[in-house]
């Protein structure tokens, strides 16, 4: 008998990746992006429910592990609680300092955006600092581009794609993810930008330009639609690039993102 | 019709269980590619036919869910499927002795290949995840490979057991 050149499985298996390979080649976006939304808002429950619980089990096995660390931690907060209550006089005078401060960085309190509070549902299981989705969409005014940001005005990421009742939030560690900034400290400018989805560096900053570890390093407020003073980061270390033109900074970032759970969309700033 | 919601159901669940619910147990990206493991147990199991619809299922859901392109998952399933169905064949016939082994190899390998290419590839950073050798160096990353191994087997066992009793034992008479 003569062998067959294509067996069944392979002729399927060419069908489907060339069918399939096509339409990731063309992209018919529009003609996808209804599909994605019904897709989503069908299974959107069922994600809430399962990132919440895994959310849980994650605290609870995080807090299992620290068990051992609670005494020595003990220990040090009570000593911590004496010194902060010694440093509490102070408070008043910091108050006001932080007001001048405040007034001289023009940093935006969180009284002077529109915010939009959104549970986040999933996230990007190939990079934990690529991106995330959030429970809301443009049914609450959530457009592409809009900051994000956590506690006190800390800005996690932008929306990304937008669906009816969920959005993409693309993280300040993605790699793509570029917001303009600066140090507030010495009012040096750059770019902050992702890092292999795992950290933030400052980059683009003129070698005349000074920046120290330690310093504070915040939105310049001239990319589109991201106010200033939004806070990146702590710089960590101090580095020239690699061909010696700029200088570029590490950031120490001011939150987990692996461990959030609530995030504030920018609507608008008042 | 009820086989087939139970099947959508189960075959969603995956989706969930790899997009929702398992990136928060995983710290730093190094998420166990379960959708993955399932899906190439079950072409050793059941045969690259019988599962290539579940491919294109799952394929589809991981791209409505993962905001990639849509098609990316399902060409990588079905290939990586064909691939594994077509060794495991050569492997099971001429390694007797270490197939489960060699089995379980051939689905972590392609697993964490398929994982740590495709984020690459679905970043536009080819090869950038090796770039950062330290995200290679930690716990997190001993887990992952610590909990393919476990999924692998607990897939493997579980949908052999599952064929057993969905198949007619064949009895055969002793003839004189």
């Amino acid at each position: 008998m003569k062998p067959r050149l294509f067996g069944i499985n392979l002729s399927k298996m060419v069908l489907i990746v060339a069918a399939f390979g096509l339409l990731v080649f063309l992209n018919p976006y529009k003609l996808f992006s209804p599909v994605r939304s019904v897709g989503l808002y069908i299974i959107y429950p069922f994600q809430k429910l399962a990132y919440a619980g895994s959310l849980k089990i994650a605290r609870a096995r995080e807090f299992l592990g620290s068990i051992g660390r609670l005494k020595q931690e003990n220990t040090r907060l009570t000593e911590e609680n004496q010194r902060i209550s010694a440093e509490n006089a102070a408070l008043a005078d910091a108050a006001r300092e932080n007001d001048f401060l405040r007034e001289q960085l023009r940093l935006l309190p969180r009284e002077q955006f529109s915010l939009e509070a959104a549970y986040i549902i999933s996230r990007d299981p190939y990079g934990a600092g690529n991106w995330i989705e959030i429970s809301k969409g443009d049914d609450y005014g959530i457009t592409t581009g809009m900051p994000v940001i956590v506690s006190e005005s800390v800005l996690v990421g932008r929306v990304g794609e937008v669906h009816s009742h969920s959005a993409q939030i693309i993280l300040i560690t993605n790699s793509e993810s570029l917001v303009n900034a600066l140090d507030a400290e010495t009012g040096a400018r750059g770019v902050v930008h992702g890092e292999y989805n795992m950290g933030i560096a400052l980059d683009l900053v003129l070698p005349s330009d000074t920046l120290n570890p330690g310093e504070r390093v915040i939105t310049s407020g001239t990319s589109e639609g991201v106010p200033r003073g939004l806070y990146l980061g702590k710089i960590d270390s101090v580095t020239m690039s690699s061909d010696g033109l700029f200088r570029r900074a590490k950031l120490e970032a001011p939150v987990r993102l692996n461990m959030l759970q609530t995030v504030f969309v920018i609507t608008q700033s008042r | 019709m009820k086989k087939f919601v139970s099947l959508i159901g189960i075959l969603g669940g995956l989706v969930l269980l790899q997009e929702s619910f398992l990136p928060p147990l995983f710290a730093g990206g190094h998420v166990p590619n379960i959708a993955f493991l399932a899906m190439a147990t079950s072409v050793i199991v059941f045969g690259f036919s019988a599962v290539l619809p579940w491919l294109v299922m799952v394929g589809l859901g991981m791209d409505i869910m993962s905001y990639g392109r849509i098609g990316m998952h399902v060409v990588l399933l079905v290939s990586a499927a064909y691939l594994i169905s077509l060794f495991s064949k050569k492997f099971s016939i001429g390694y007797r002795g270490l197939g489960n082994v060699t089995l379980a190899g051939m689905a972590i390998g392609g697993a964490l290949l398929n994982h740590y290419f495709v984020s690459d590839l679905l970043n536009g950073q080819p090869l950038a995840t090796f770039r950062s050798s330290e995200s290679w160096m930690t716990s997190s990353a001993f887990l992952e490979l610590v909990a393919q191994v476990g999924l692998f087997f607990l897939f493997y066992f579980g949908f052999r057991r599952l064929r057993r009793l969905y198949t007619a034992p064949e009895y055969s008479v002793a003839t004189p």
